[in-house]
């Protein structure tokens, strides 16, 4: 097949879209697998609604077929909830038709002559049969399903219409069952437990003449359907370079000489400290600074709600109304809901969207905290980082240590990790008895001289003063 | 022509294939034959050659191509019936050398086959 003849079928979800890099193939056989409650069923009705709603009158319909798992009644009832269904598609376009009978009846024998009587009278460009996987439940033996798929599959190749087979399959059936080999497609649907909540995600583990992006994305269910958020890939290295002079204000009064006049430009730095060190504070007067000087700031919060936030800006000296007027972002969420996947995703697109050129995310251990997968979280910064210092985005990253120096063995070990995708480490402390005086030091400062003494510093009305 | 000729062979060795093509040609009003292989669509088409023929390219023991040439070179069967190609591959130019009337990829749909169907008949000048 040449490539050009290359023609896919949109999901409706300009996301998965992009992760299948523009849909599945048209005219083929793809297996939508999770386990119950991972999102296929909603997935592959939002399709339908989809090619549905675009439905011209000459159009050839969809055919929606439920086998043994869900009575098509049932699943109606619940899809109502949703805002992407339409009633007035349900019998006109969107076909809904119950198998359940005749497979109980007459075997899985029944299901060629039920998809061959439905092309001939519907010919339907799309069939969804939710769940394929309960037909293993009614063969009398392997053979015998192999048999009924090799049928069925030649049936499906010889006539135009794209088919997703719907299932409660695990791992371990896409390795054993015939119908995996025979799909040119396969989305699998997956559901974590974190503490009290729940994360969703979804990935491709096959498509036929296509790329796609691999791995797991992250997705959730609202009330217009699913939310997928594409994992953030690095970008690809430019052949030319360009070194960055150009020096970038802390705003924290007395700080920039101690890294060399500035951060640079596109680098990122890690502020890290106990809790009431100031890291905060120094985030917020980085990013009150870039408003100061025309460039758009974006200040990502899990801790602070934008109340507390607004009457630390106004300490600060700065009025939020007015500074959110001059471009200043805020991006709140609460810790406790935080899906890393969403929120990357938010801050990529606010960034595109806004030209923004300061970022600081307040914290990275709150990230850390929301993962249940550091690996995963670490590739996700570092994608992020990779993709802000080429756009010339100066990123600050606070992080919060658990004692008052970074001589226990946990913050050192996180502290590296980040050094490695980090410009700049600097370090807040609370200082000891019986002064508390605070101090400030720059471990570390890629590619700038820079002072590496503890600096005394005090917090202000006007913020960190650092002497 | 007295009598039209409303018989379509179809060469396929898949019945269900068969079945469904057979559901949408009658649909059309057209009498239908099967052919599970070349040798048994070449016999019956000298014998009673069909207004067309749709064969498969896979094909067993004579292939729908070695066919659609056989049916066009041989002059009790040439000026009769149509041949219209089908396969999976894109197959079409070496489908019209072999003398096919028209070539059609699969997947079908049966509006697009019965428009071809249509027009290779009405190039040779036979009515539907």
């Amino acid at each position: 097949m040449k490539h050009s003849d290359y023609k896919c079928i949109s999901t409706g979800n300009p996301q998965m879209d992009e992760i299948l890099n523009g849909g599945f193939p048209s005219n083929s056989i793809n297996i939508i697998m999770g386990q119950p409650g991972t999102g296929k069923t909603i997935f592959a009705e939002q399709m339908v609604f989809h090619h549905a709603r675009d439905n011209d009158k000459d159009e050839r319909p969809i055919l929606y077929v439920t086998t043994l798992s869900e009575p098509a009644a049932k699943v109606l009832m619940y899809l109502q909830r949703f805002s992407f269904f339409d009633e007035s598609k349900v019998g006109s376009v969107v076909h809904y038709q119950e198998i359940g009978t005749q497979l109980t009846k007459n075997g899985i024998g029944a299901m060629v002559p039920f998809i061959e009587d439905a092309i001939h009278s519907l010919s339907p460009k799309i069939i969804v049969i939710d769940s394929f996987k309960a037909l293993h439940d009614l063969a009398e033996s392997t053979q015998q399903m192999r048999r009924m798929l090799y049928e069925l599959t030649g049936l499906l190749t010889a006539f135009e219409t794209t088919v997703f087979l719907l299932g409660e399959y695990t791992d371990e059936h896409a390795q054993t069952l015939p119908e995996f080999a025979i799909a040119d497609g396969i989305l699998q649907f997956l559901r974590s437990s974190l503490s009290t909540r729940d994360e969703r995600f979804l990935r491709v583990l096959k498509l036929r003449g296509s790329s796609y992006l691999e791995g797991l994305h992250g997705c959730k269910i609202t009330s217009a359907g699913l939310d997928i958020f594409p994992r953030l890939v690095t970008p690809s290295v430019a052949e030319s370079y360009y070194a960055e002079i150009e020096r970038v204000s802390s705003g924290v009064a007395g700080f920039d000489e101690v890294v060399g006049g500035g951060f640079l430009r596109g680098s990122t730095t890690v502020v890290a400290g106990p809790a009431g060190a100031g890291k905060t504070t120094f985030g917020l007067q980085f990013a009150l600074a870039g408003s100061r000087q025309n460039e758009r700031s974006l200040y990502v919060n899990f801790q602070e709600n934008p109340s507390q936030l607004a009457r630390l800006i106004k300490f600060l000296g700065a009025d939020l109304d007015k500074i959110k007027l001059e471009g200043f972002e805020l991006l709140y969420a609460s810790p406790v809901e935080l899906q890393i996947d969403s929120i990357i995703v938010k801050l990529f697109g606010l960034i595109q969207e806004k030209n923004i050129k300061r970022v600081v995310i307040d914290s990275i251990s709150d990230f850390s905290r929301a993962s249940s997968d550091a690996d995963r979280l670490h590739d996700y910064l570092y994608s992020l980082l990779q993709h802000l210092s080429l756009k010339g985005v100066t990123t600050l990253l606070t992080y919060e240590t658990v004692g008052t120096m970074l001589d226990d063995g946990k913050d050192a070990a996180t502290i590296s990790r980040f050094s490695n995708m980090s410009d700049n480490i600097v370090l807040l402390g609370l200082g000891h008895e019986p002064e508390y005086e605070r101090d400030i030091r720059c471990i570390k400062a890629r590619a700038t001289k820079h002072d590496r003494k503890a600096h005394r510093f005090e917090i202000t009305d006007k913020g960190i003063c650092v002497y | 022509m007295d009598k039209v000729n409303k018989v379509v062979m179809i060469a396929d060795s898949d019945q269900h294939v068969c079945n469904l093509l057979s559901r949408f040609l009658a649909d059309a009003g057209y009498t239908v034959t099967y052919a599970a292989d070349g040798y048994i669509a070449l016999d019956s088409a000298r014998l009673a050659p069909p207004m067309a023929i749709l064969t498969e390219v896979l094909l067993p023991r004579l292939d729908g191509l070695a066919l659609c040439r056989l049916i066009k070179s041989d002059a009790a069967t040439s000026d009769i019936t149509s041949v219209i190609v089908l396969s999976v591959l894109a197959a079409e130019e070496r489908a019209l050398s072999s003398g096919a009337d028209a070539f059609m990829q699969k997947p079908l749909e049966k509006h697009r086959l019965l428009k071809i169907l249509n027009e290779a008949n009405s190039k040779r000048g036979l009515k539907a």
